[in-house]
């Protein structure tokens, strides 16, 4: 299985000629969703003139920070072969548990927030228990944790936001170092991060050993109940991030906050290469997918696109993606 | 006569400065009025998709042909989000923002997270009114605050409908929606004045159709006496009405709720839905519009405008 991570990061062509350089980007599994980003982005600057705006740009790359750390945690999940329904439910509720942290018990926000990841931790291990211990399927399994986790905010807060957050807090959402801002760096560093564990750990390669084939990874001694468990605890994690960053970009916790973020994250990764089956895919990938979804919605505010025909564009523009993606694979 | 001429041209030259300085000093309120030289552009952003805002729109389209003949070209963008989603909702009042249009008009779908994006909103010099849903004290507001007096009016009106007594239900629309839950805790405040009436059910009907009609259905299994029904929002009365009307059971279950929806209409007519609370939200769009352009001229425009509702019957149609 090893072979098909060789595109995901550290690749180089022994032989750096033009025709080995088209051959390898063909290759990298990325590489459609590359080519549509940079055709969109050089559309929306000639049409919209906000676009390359500072302001805008930072607006949209905070934007795609948010459904792109959940996407991250999804594209863990998705190439082990699995699937998390809960991540927008489990961002959700991780939020407003964060912000009775902050609020209630008045913890201070730089420990409320890794608190707050180890309760998405922990929300994503129960997940991962009935998964891995149980052998039950992810679909199923999520589906029924989606509502759980949903229903718990609204059992939680009776629809109510919880707000504000306090001074201290605002930093994670709205401040910016150099004129990034925070969420951007965050997600672009778990990328990283992510990417470098996936490509260089033995944690990582099992985890698309196991979602090439469960069996055979089974037989070559690899732990995979335990992969299993991880993964879809970092899922809750990350989710668990997203929802205290947005938290903290609003000043509020907000109860439906994670319920647009499902589809979002699965089309991202999915944008990027992410094979639904398992064993292919890369965070890269995921990465270049979250911006595309942000620069597309933004480009639909921009250009005025009406509400009516909105999700039919960003259906067709999957659709072009998937198309880019199998001119790839021949 | 050379003396006479001197007197006369330094009395005319004392004139002169006396006016000059007269109008140097003098104040005219008028000059603050700045003329609109643009076609000016404004955004409005919906809660969602909705056919209620149709009607918004109409009344905004007709200041905007108003304001034409009167030589002020404004432009209208709608920016609506296809479904109620906080966060699609937050993205776009701040790609707005960005966009720096002459006038923006927002109705807060989550108040607690839009105030902060609205406060940057008006940080960044934009003009902004809210509508439709009250955000908070600090924005300009046109639109209907009233929803608990809505839910408390439709309680009496309910009350008074079934003989002050009996079982009736609860479609409380979507748990999260700040106006939905303040009918519903109007109306069961009225209900609790009439120990006669039962609430024996209350359900969220997330502001969609077809749940609203499955709810119902469920109700009147669970309480085939059931009297009443009240709808917090403008679906769930339709929804609801569908299900009675299916059950041949219109009229014998009276139904209220929010807005003059052409579907809802039709029901009073038919006589299944008993009386809806309706918003005057043509007026929202039209004044809306006026005072985004008012405000562009440097006007003073109220802060607070109330549109008001009323209760719309068969009886009140008809004429």
């Amino acid at each position: 299985m090893t072979h098909e991570i060789t595109g995901t990061a550290g690749s180089r062509p022994r032989r750096a000629g033009p025709a080995e350089f088209v051959r390898r980007f063909r290759q990298w599994e990325a590489s459609g969703i590359l080519i549509a980003l940079i055709v969109l982005v050089v559309a929306l600057s000639l049409a919209a003139p906000n676009f390359l705006s500072q302001y805008n740009l930072s607006v949209v790359a905070r934007q795609a920070s948010f459904v792109g750390l959940v996407a991250l945690g999804q594209t863990l999940v998705l190439l082990m072969g699995g699937i998390d329904l809960s991540v927008g439910a489990a961002a959700g509720l991780s939020a407003i548990v964060g912000s009775l942290l902050l609020t209630a018990l008045g913890i201070h926000p730089y420990l409320a927030l890794p608190l707050t990841m180890l309760f998405g931790l922990a929300l994503g291990c129960i997940n991962g228990f009935f998964v891995a211990k149980l052998r039950l399927n992810p679909f199923i399994v999520t589906l029924a944790s989606w509502e759980v986790f949903a229903g718990l905010t609204l059992v939680i807060t009776k629809g109510a936001p919880i707000r504000p957050l306090g001074e201290d807090f605002r930093v994670f959402g709205q401040g910016s170092l150099f004129g990034v801002p925070v969420p951007v760096l965050i997600f672009l560093s778990a990328g990283l991060i992510l990417a470098y564990v996936l490509a260089r750990t033995r944690f990582g390669r099992n985890i698309y050993a196991v979602g090439g084939n469960r069996e055979a990874a089974s037989l070559v001694g690899i732990r995979v109940w335990r992969i299993e468990f991880l993964v879809f605890g970092l899922a809750g994690m990350f989710a668990a991030l997203a929802g205290m960053l947005y938290a903290s970009r609003m000043d509020a916790g907000q109860p439906s906050v994670g319920e647009g973020w499902l589809m979002g994250a699965i089309t991202a990764a999915i944008l990027g290469g992410t094979s639904l089956r398992g064993g292919q895919g890369s965070i890269v990938g995921t990465i270049l997918g979250a911006l595309l979804m942000a620069v597309l919605a933004n480009g639909i505010v921009l250009l005025n696109v009406s509400g009516y025909w909105e999700r039919v564009i960003i259906g067709l523009v999957v659709l072009i993606a998937i198309l880019v993606d199998l001119w790839r694979r021949r | 006569m050379g003396r006479f001429r001197a007197v006369a041209a330094a009395v005319g030259m004392g004139w002169c400065l006396a006016l000059s300085a007269g109008t140097a000093v003098a104040f005219d309120q008028g000059d603050l009025i700045q003329p609109i030289d643009k076609k000016l552009t404004f955004v409005f952003v919906p809660k969602v998709v909705h056919p209620w805002y149709d009607v918004v729109k109409a009344g905004a389209d007709h200041a905007v042909a108003e304001l034409k003949s009167g030589g002020i070209e404004v432009e209208v963008i709608w920016d609506s989000p296809p479904q109620a989603d906080v966060s699609d909702h937050n993205r776009r009042i701040e790609t707005n923002i960005g966009r720096h249009p002459d006038g923006l008009a927002v109705s807060c779908l989550d108040p607690a997270s839009n105030v902060q994006l609205l406060g940057e909103a008006k940080a960044a010099g934009i003009r902004l009114i809210t509508f439709d849903t009250f955000c908070a004290e600090e924005f300009d507001f046109v639109g209907h605050k009233g929803d608990f007096q809505d839910g408390y009016d439709l309680a009496e009106f309910l009350a008074e409908q079934i003989g002050d007594e009996g079982k009736v239900g609860i479609l409380a629309g979507s748990l999260t929606a700040r106006n939905h839950a303040e009918r519903v805790r109007g109306f069961k405040e009225a209900i609790a004045k009439h120990p006669g009436i039962e609430i024996v059910f209350e359900q969220p009907d997330d502001d969609d159709l077809e749940k609203a009609v499955t709810l119902t259905e469920n109700a009147l299994q669970a309480n085939p006496d059931l009297k009443g029904i009240f709808g917090a929002n403008a679906s769930n009365p339709i929804g609801a009405a569908r299900a009675i009307a299916n059950a041949g059971k219109a009229g014998e279950v009276v139904i209220v709720g929010m807005d003059d929806l052409p579907e809802t209409l039709q029901f009073i007519q038919d006589g299944v839905i008993a009386g809806v609370k309706a918003q005057r939200q043509w007026e929202i769009g039209y004044w809306v519009v006026r005072y985004l352009v008012a405000q562009n001229q440097n006007h003073t425009v109220p802060h607070e405008h109330a549109t008001g509702s009323q209760i719309l019957t068969k009886e009140l149609i008809a004429q």
